[in-house]
């Protein structure tokens, strides 16, 4: 087999969304790199330079290069010859070509050397991310950070250090004999055994890098069969029936809708609030091992809490909305899963009770949770006095995100969806405008003044040009799905 | 007489509800089921065979209009008391009919000369 | 009973019905004017092939997909149209059913049996049992075949009058599937309901269809009793010499290598065969149901 072909091996084994992503942001990173190269002369653009293209190495092995080991893990469970060898050589060249690009960006920056190793470090641990089971797998995402605090400690050297080259040999070195050793493994794994195997490229399977749905549905799992049963969620059925449309639908909608009882609320909360006790921890540990430093246990509170929350609006404010869209938008894909039930369901109603039941159910918390941060933006701005331009975006950040939500919701259940890259125009902007509110916001709040580019009237006058295309955007999609979801004659009937 | 009696085949040719009217006619004839038996009802049949009740419904109809079975007031079906005298000669011959055919149709593809068919008919059916 | 049948305006006092039904999909026509109307009481087996339209005609009588053209009923209702009081008549197993995975059997059940009147909770916890399913296992976990026959009980549970079975034996183990078709024949006898099921194993219909249905190419080929089906078409051979002879007027028509010519033929006013067949040479074979389905989709 030809190098080329080796190479083409992974490409050809991931889902076209997949490949297309990941590709995307390892060029991203690779031209970033060479770019913030060329502007910007000596050490300090160097290092930016080659931690751009590092973290395009970390994103392509752990989310494209594992299709490496499902593929070897096929050929043997269907006895391909051959195949499994291909496929382990496949990653070995690939793993040469990353270091030789890490190498050759080297020689601008640290040296090939320092460089090639710090790139055979990023790729194995990259690798060992998807290898590894879950939770030991997110301990790898704080390594840099772990590695910061040892500095105190332990002597680390800094990344110019001529003496980092032999740490980062000998650390690649060590996952990369963990990847082999779980290669191994997983290769060999049962097929009955796999679905309950909790390393993440198992737990990829069926959905592409990012989590979303491949579009098959072939992965889909709304019911994640490797948690244990005391983790999994628990259906409140008390509010259900022909008297309680909206609490009927949302069981039948799935996912966040399902009305919880106390107890599945409490293992959510825990399930969600588990990773980030450990990040809180490893914060808390970092700056407690700083030594020198005084740690003012109230400062750090403040430190971390702040962004902490503002993290957590963030993720409220823009990922309800999304969320509840994307699922309503799975759930009308098929008229063959939960459509077939409510379809021909007695007890729901007339169509337009049924309908006004069903924007009940979809679209009540994301609204209400982002009126209530609306008005908690604007609480915030007045007690801190802050400009009208920090105001203003953390304001219009819910709203954009209220506004989002009853558009992409109305157009799922309307007759003719966005196409799936309209969607993720429209999403992506939004993230984008909204991620730009919430740093506005947060500096505002945190430094007690606006950001460094809030005194720019040109960037805030395309900052309002941009929001305020969105909201026209929006309204639109918003106006045709409503005209859409109303020419139906039920709103259970499937696009396609 | 209980359900297990029949055996019903799906999937050949001949209807279902042929299929039973046929065997019932050889029970009879053949003295497995006498006169004045009770049938099994056609939930029995039906629920036994995994069968459309209509269809063994049909089949009882057709062996009462042959007057092979006749319907007991509360009880159900039953063999026809006057079933023995009535099978003559000619109905008992007439069982055999398709069988007759399909092999003479066999004999006329092979070629074969009738009176030698008949010939080792006729052995066979020597005691 | 006619094999050749005229598009006809839907009826009303059919259970389920539809007429002149179009429908298709990006990639081509899946129905091209489809007309059936179910007896009251009557067991009527779909058969075709796969990705013959079975789904799609169901899904489309049920409207639960709006068709590019023609009309479905329900109990006399438009299907896209139809009210509480008809959906409680009703019920629907589609295929694979995979809907509410998060629930467990038990909570499926109940949530399902708040909706209809005639809800039989106790032939529902009854068949759970007897069927041997996990009653608090997530649906999600459960095999397709344990999930097939959860679908099933909250059909059967219901009590309905009209029963829509896309392809419902299809992950069944032959136990279960035998088992089912006990439960459908003995509703259909004895409560009068109405039943549609889609099937391409023949043997399943040949057990309990009243009436025989086989639809092809998004047409439907034939639509008569499932005995009158047995009775009225056979397997009519020509040899090569006679084929000129051959009547007109048949379901399939193929040729084989030698010149030879098989012919699907149906019986005339009095019952007879076509003429052709009382050649000599020629042969007529009496054919099942799965002979008369793949002589008729090959």
């Amino acid at each position: 087999m030809r190098p080329r072909d080796l190479l083409l091996t992974f490409w050809r084994a991931t889902y076209p969304s997949v490949r297309w992503l990941v590709g995307g942001v390892f060029l991203l990173g690779l031209v970033v790199a060479i770019v913030v190269r060329l502007l910007w002369p000596g050490a300090k653009g160097g290092h930016i330079a080659l931690l751009a293209f590092e973290a395009g190495v970390a994103y392509l092995w752990a989310f494209l290069m594992p299709a490496g080991l499902l593929l070897a893990r096929d050929a043997r469970q269907l006895r391909i010859p051959r195949l499994e060898v291909v496929a382990a050589a496949a990653v070995g060249l690939a793993a040469l070509a990353t270091i030789g690009i890490g190498a050759a960006l080297g020689r601008a920056t640290l040296g090939e050397t320092s460089a090639a190793a710090l790139t055979a470090l990023v790729l194995a641990a990259g690798f060992a991310f998807s290898l590894l089971p879950g939770p030991v797998a997110m301990l790898i995402g704080l390594l840099p950070a772990a590695s910061d605090a040892a500095r105190r400690v332990l002597p680390v050297p800094t990344l110019d250090d001529p003496r980092s080259t032999i740490w980062w040999a000998v650390a690649a070195a060590g996952f990369g004999v963990i990847c082999a050793i779980r290669w191994h493994g997983l290769v060999r794994l049962e097929a009955s055994q796999a679905g309950r195997s909790s390393a993440m490229v198992m737990r990829m399977r069926g959905k592409n890098a990012t989590g979303h749905w491949d579009g098959s549905g072939a992965g889909i799992r709304i019911v994640d069969r490797r948690r244990p049963g005391w983790l999994q969620p628990e259906t409140n059925l008390r509010h259900i029936g022909p008297a309680h449309p909206v609490g009927s639908l949302r069981v039948a909608l799935g996912r966040g809708f399902v009305p919880q009882t106390l107890r599945g609320l409490c293992r959510r909360g825990l399930t969600m609030a588990g990773p980030m006790l450990v990040f809180i921890v490893a914060m808390v540990l970092i700056r407690a091992t700083r030594p020198g430093a005084s740690v003012s246990w109230l400062g750090l509170i403040y430190a971390l809490g702040i962004p902490m929350l503002a993290g957590l609006a963030f993720m409220l404010a823009l990922g309800l909305p999304l969320v509840s869209a994307l699922t309503v938008r799975q759930r009308w894909s098929t008229s063959q899963r939960e459509l077939a039930v409510l379809g021909v369901l007695p007890g729901l109603g007339t169509p337009d009770r049924v309908r006004r039941a069903l924007l009940r159910a979809t679209l009540a918390r994301p609204v209400v949770i982002n009126l209530l941060l609306a008005v908690a933006g604007w609480i915030v701005a007045q007690r801190m006095n802050l400009s009208v331009i920090a105001t203003l975006a953390l304001v219009a950040a819910p709203l954009l995100c209220l506004l989002a939500g009853v558009a992409l919701t109305l157009d799922a259940l309307g007759r003719q969806p966005l196409p799936g890259w309209a969607l993720g125009l429209v999403s992506g902007a939004l993230t984008a405008v909204v991620l730009i509110s919430t740093i506005t916001g947060l500096l505002a709040s945190q430094l007690q003044q606006d950001g460094p580019w809030a005194g720019s009237p040109v960037l805030w006058s395309a900052y309002l040009v941009v929001a305020l295309a969105l909201a026209t955007v929006l309204g639109w999609i918003t106006a045709s799905g409503a005209r859409g979801m109303a020419r139906q004659p039920h709103p259970f009937l499937a696009h396609g | 007489m209980d359900a297990s009696l029949l055996t019903i085949q799906p999937a050949s040719p001949e209807p279902i509800y042929r299929q039973i009217v046929e065997q019932l006619r050889r029970l009879i004839a053949g003295g497995q089921l006498a006169a004045g038996d009770l049938l099994p009802s056609v939930r029995e049949v039906a629920a036994f065979h995994a069968i459309n009740p209509m269809t063994v419904s049909r089949a009882y109809g057709m062996a009462e209009s042959e007057g092979l079975l006749e319907r007991l007031r509360g009880k159900g079906m039953a063999v026809a008391a006057t079933t023995r005298p009535t099978q003559t000669q000619a109905q008992r011959l007439a069982l055999l009919e398709p069988q007759l055919q399909a092999l003479a149709r066999h004999a006329r593809e092979l070629e074969l000369p009738s009176d030698a068919v008949l010939r080792r008919l006729g052995r066979l059916l020597e005691p | 009973m006619n094999a050749q049948l005229a598009p006809a305006a839907v009826d009303t006092t059919s259970p389920l019905s539809v007429a002149g039904l179009r429908h298709s999909y990006p990639d081509g026509e899946v129905l091209r004017g489809v007309d059936l109307a179910l007896a009251p009481g009557s067991v009527l087996g779909l058969i075709g092939r796969n990705g013959a339209g079975k789904s799609t005609l169901i899904r489309a009588m049920l409207g639960l997909l709006e068709p590019a053209a023609g009309e479905a009923r329900v109990f006399g209702q438009p299907a896209l149209r139809m009210d509480d009081q008809a959906k409680a008549r009703l019920a629907y197993v589609p295929q694979q059913p995979e809907a509410l995975g998060w629930l467990t059997a038990t909570q499926l059940l109940d949530y399902v049996g708040r909706f209809y009147p005639g809800w039989d909770a106790r032939f529902a916890g009854k068949t759970l049992e007897r069927w041997k399913i996990p009653p608090n296992k997530l649906l999600a976990k459960l095999s397709p075949g344990e999930r097939q026959r959860v679908d099933l009980i909250r059909a059967l549970a219901s009590q309905p009058e009209l029963l829509v079975l896309d392809e419902p034996a299809a992950a069944l183990d032959p136990v279960a599937r035998r088992e089912l078709l006990r439960e459908v024949a003995l509703r259909a006898g004895e409560s009068g309901t109405t039943v549609l099921f889609s099937t391409h194993i023949v043997s399943d219909l040949e057990r309990i269809a009243s009436d025989i249905a086989f639809l092809h190419e998004g047409k439907l080929l034939l639509h008569c009793a499932a005995d009158d089906t047995k009775e009225r078409f056979a397997r009519l051979w020509l040899p090569a010499a006679m084929s000129a002879a051959a009547p007109a007027a048949a379901l399939s028509r193929r040729r084989h290598e030698d010149g030879s010519l098989s012919l699907v033929v149906e019986r005339d006013e009095r019952g007879q065969w076509p003429e052709a067949s009382r050649l000599t040479g020629a042969r007529v074979d009496a054919l099942g149901l799965e002979d008369l389905f793949v002589e008729v989709a090959e």
